[in-house]
């Protein structure tokens, strides 16, 4: 009897203990199922707002200057038309100044030094980023990391500090007299583009390699690297920088899927994309409310704000040179690099003025225009040839000086005191005076 | 004389249970197993011959001056240890042999710790549970009674730790990993990972229950080991396999542990378990995702999901010169290593250290970003100037100050 009654009360516990089992392994399963739950609702948060490219925040340290002044030198000015300030005399002599920084490590251009008062500020296609003194002696130099097709962009430079990108995918904000490190975002795979610079904002274009060939425009703080927008991703690299029409508040650039892109530097949105006949990789050039782009189609058109095609000309070889407006005779000029060419045509019409080839089949550099003292109207300057550059009529086409460079000139000219400021495709910096 | 008879209680027991023979037959399979792992992974030959230039464990600062062999001698020490864990393991099924199979196994096990310690880069989960195992096998009491419960708490802790990020529950763990069967969309993914998250924090406890669903919850568990081969390779299948194989000793032999309450005999057993619970639970403690910041880590299982990516810059500050050395964080490591601040603290430590006599280095500056694969934004993982005159240095048992909370 007692032992049945022992049996019975052992029975009974353990009964008792898998209810309460149970009861508590029900406890954490609804527990569990609340993860689940929050963690299904995340899945599609993340899936509607997850950025396909990494965003890095700010390296450290802020910009202490205000307001921040910076003037656009990579094409002389927001719109990139090329046309230098003021008027200028060339003895049309061409100066070493640094050693050979660029080894030709990759096709694009190669990267056209900004320059100041305070130096030189440029970088190569092997990574390194250098200031130089006006005399070319090295003041400083950084090396960018995972740069291995180098920094291909013009820096923006303000009174204390500089921007630039670099193929690593990064924007830096360098302090000019030391090259220290005031902030870095990681926007993407590569930037091949020069910043642009809008009401505070760095405007740049960038390039992704995942999840596919990808790009956008990106207006990071220039103060502190703080991402503002961006603009929708393109289904190709944009490599060409951003022409900026600062009183109407808008930019456009070109992708290599062929369209070109004009882009709300308020907020980022696409204002109109119009596809064009061939990938561009120059930048457009914005003059009297109009657009005017090379591309690889081959073509050199003229489009409306509105994104209507006003013309279009067929220019027999691929360009990714940027057109180079005279302003006396609103002309504009580019080179083919295919088959060196280069070309004079009507801003207004379109219409062809000369067409001349030249020794050049990697003209893919940007000219400039200036009003020559000497010869009292704007003249172009140009590599006419691989090893030289060339001061050319922009009426005629005629060469008036050919200047020996020795070196192939891809990028394009930076102006600054009566001289030009060159960096050479398999060389270092040069200045033309 | 009483650690001599505490051994020899071992032994004692471990005769006594053929299910615990046969078990010290499959924990010495672990270690060939082991030995392929290394021999055809590969990286054994560059972290830990001598001279080797690869990161020290926290607990083990002084490693390099244990780094005493050559690669042949790393070569022929490995097919010594194969040799070893093939003899072992058979001799372990002779009741005459135990004696000698169980300092045999001792030894396999100090061979295993001698690499493993050698360099940080050998971490793994699949390392650090057969070695709890073998250590509850060697010398706590009451094997059958704890080698359970031990199981039972990987499971447990790693279930907890699934639950701590977002990266399982989601799937996002498993969403660019190609092997994962077609026919498995997100949705079935994300039941599936719940699944295995209520089988490891509910399921789990079922293996040390007197219930019949003991063996559905084994046969679940061995399924989803067999189905981890598709994002871990062979080796950690194979080692849990191993691990799991005294569940079906038991049955298969109807052996059931003979619990003693007498705390004289637990005690040993209790303590491992409180220090087991202990490491585990470190982590959680320490404020901050252990999944990215790494810390609390070593002393527990982690996991998977700790699916981390980063990036890291280090500036190196010279005279009229700065170089960016090092930008995206090692890719080539681990799973669990690559984003580990640690691994970044030794490149610093190291940068430090082999400039420290240049006249012309002023110092570097150190940033990580870090995030799990489920987070929108990198975070700032670290962020510290002038590394090398503040001298940081690391702990593995609390908070570090220069890591940021995640």
């Amino acid at each position: 009897m007692k032992q049945i009654s022992m049996i019975n009360r052992q029975e009974k516990h353990k009964k008792v203990f898998f209810i309460f089992l149970t009861v508590i392994m029900l406890g954490v399963f609804i527990f569990l199922l609340v993860f689940f739950i929050k963690a299904v609702k995340y899945r599609k948060h993340y899936e509607n707002t997850r950025t396909h490219y990494r965003i890095f925040p700010n390296w450290n340290k802020i910009v202490e200057e205000d307001p921040i002044e910076v003037v656009s030198q990579f094409r002389d000015n927001d719109k990139k038309t090329g046309v230098v300030r003021g008027e200028w005399s060339l003895k049309g002599k061409v100066k070493p100044l640094f050693d050979k920084i660029n080894g030709s490590l990759h096709g694009a251009s190669k990267a056209t030094p900004a320059v100041d008062e305070s130096g030189i500020y440029v970088g190569s296609d092997a990574g390194w980023f250098y200031k130089l003194d006006h005399k070319g002696n090295l003041i400083w130099k950084i090396y960018l990391a995972k740069t291995e097709q180098g920094v291909h962009g013009t820096a923006l430079l303000s009174k204390k500090y500089l921007w630039i990108g670099a193929y690593n995918g990064v924007l830096y904000c360098l302090k000019k007299q030391t090259g220290e490190v005031v902030w870095t975002i990681h926007l993407g795979d590569a930037i091949g583009s020069s910043p642009s610079f809008y009401k505070g904002q760095i405007i740049i274009s960038v390039e992704l390699l995942f999840p596919s060939y990808m790009g956008y425009v990106a207006s990071v703080s220039a103060r502190d690297g703080t991402l503002n927008w961006k603009m929708p991703l393109t289904s190709a690299h944009i490599h060409s920088s951003v022409a900026i029409h600062k009183e109407k508040g808008y930019g456009v650039t070109g992708a290599n899927n062929n369209y070109l892109f004009k882009i709300d530097l308020n907020s980022g949105k696409i204002l109109w994309a119009l596809q064009m006949k061939g990938d561009i990789k120059s930048t457009p050039l914005i003059y009297k409310d109009r657009i005017y782009v090379t591309n690889w189609g081959p073509q050199f058109a003229a489009i409306s704000e509105e994104g209507k095609i006003l013309w279009s000309k067929d220019i027999k070889s691929a360009s990714q040179s940027s057109p180079t407006l005279v302003p006396d005779k609103e002309l504009l000029i580019f080179g083919t690099h295919r088959k060196g060419q280069l070309f004079s045509v009507s801003a207004k019409d379109g219409s062809i003025l000369w067409e001349k080839p030249i020794d050049n089949d990697r003209a893919m550099a940007s000219g400039v225009s200036f009003f020559s003292k000497r010869y009292k109207k704007y003249l172009f300057l140009f590599p006419c040839e691989t090893t030289a550059i060339c001061l050319i009529e922009p009426s005629n086409g005629n060469i008036l000086q050919k200047i020996h460079t020795g070196f192939l000139l891809t990028g394009s000219f930076t102006d600054f005191k009566n001289r030009f400021y060159m960096g050479f495709n398999d060389g270092g910096i040069s200045v033309l005076y | 004389m009483i650690l001599k008879h505490y051994i020899q209680d071992q032994i004692k027991e471990i005769s006594a249970y053929k299910s615990l023979r046969w078990y010290g037959f499959f924990l010495s399979l672990t270690h060939v197993v082991t030995f392929f792992f290394w021999h055809h992974n590969g990286t054994i030959y560059q972290n830990v011959i001598k001279n080797a230039n690869t990161v020290c464990w926290p607990q083990i600062p002084f490693c390099e001056s244990l780094r005493i062999l050559s690669p042949f001698g790393v070569e022929a020490s490995l097919y010594v240890y194969l040799c070893l864990a093939f003899f072992t393991a058979f001799i372990f099924l002779n009741k005459k042999f135990v004696t000698l199979a169980y300092w045999l196994f001792l030894v396999l096990n100090l061979i295993k710790f001698y690499f493993f310690f050698l360099d940080y880069l050998m971490m793994g989960n699949y390392h650090y549970m057969p070695f709890l195992v073998s250590f509850c096998f060697l010398f706590i009491r009451q094997k059958l009674f704890f080698i359970p419960i031990l199981i039972t708490s990987f499971y447990f802790f790693a279930g907890l730790l699934k639950i701590s990020n977002l990266d399982w529950l989601t799937g996002l763990a498993f969403s660019q990993n190609l092997y994962f069967p077609l026919f498995f969309n997100e949705e079935v993914k994300m039941t599936l990972c719940f699944y295995i998250v209520c089988l490891e924090i509910i399921g789990s406890w079922f293996l040390i229950l007197k219930t019949r669903w003991k063996t559905a919850i084994l046969i679940q568990f061995i399924l989803f080991h067999i189905m981890s081969y598709f994002f871990t390779g062979y080796f950690y299948p194979l080692i849990m396999l191993c691990l799991l194989s005294l569940f079906f000793l038991v049955f298969l032999f109807q052996e059931r542990a003979v619990t003693s309450l007498h705390i004289k005999k637990l005690w040993p057993g209790v303590l491992f378990m409180c220090l087991v619970v202990a490491g585990n639970l470190l982590s959680f403690f320490i404020p901050g995702k252990e999944g990215v910041t790494g810390e609390g880590r070593l002393w527990g299982v982690n996991m998977y999901d700790a699916h981390t990516q980063c990036y890291s810059q280090i500036f190196l500050k010279f005279k009229n010169q700065t170089i960016q050395e090092s930008f995206q964080s090692h890719a080539e490591y681990a799973l669990r290593i690559k984003c580990d601040p640690y691994i970044d603290f030794n490149t610093v430590k190291k940068a430090c250290a082999y400039y420290k006599d240049e006249p012309e280095f002023i110092d570097l500056d150190w940033s990580l970003y870090s995030k799990l694969r489920s987070d929108l934004e990198y975070k700032k993982i670290v962020n510290e100037e002038n590394v090398c005159s503040k001298n940081l240095k690391y702990s593995s048992l609390r908070k570090n100050p220069w890591i940021k909370s995640y």
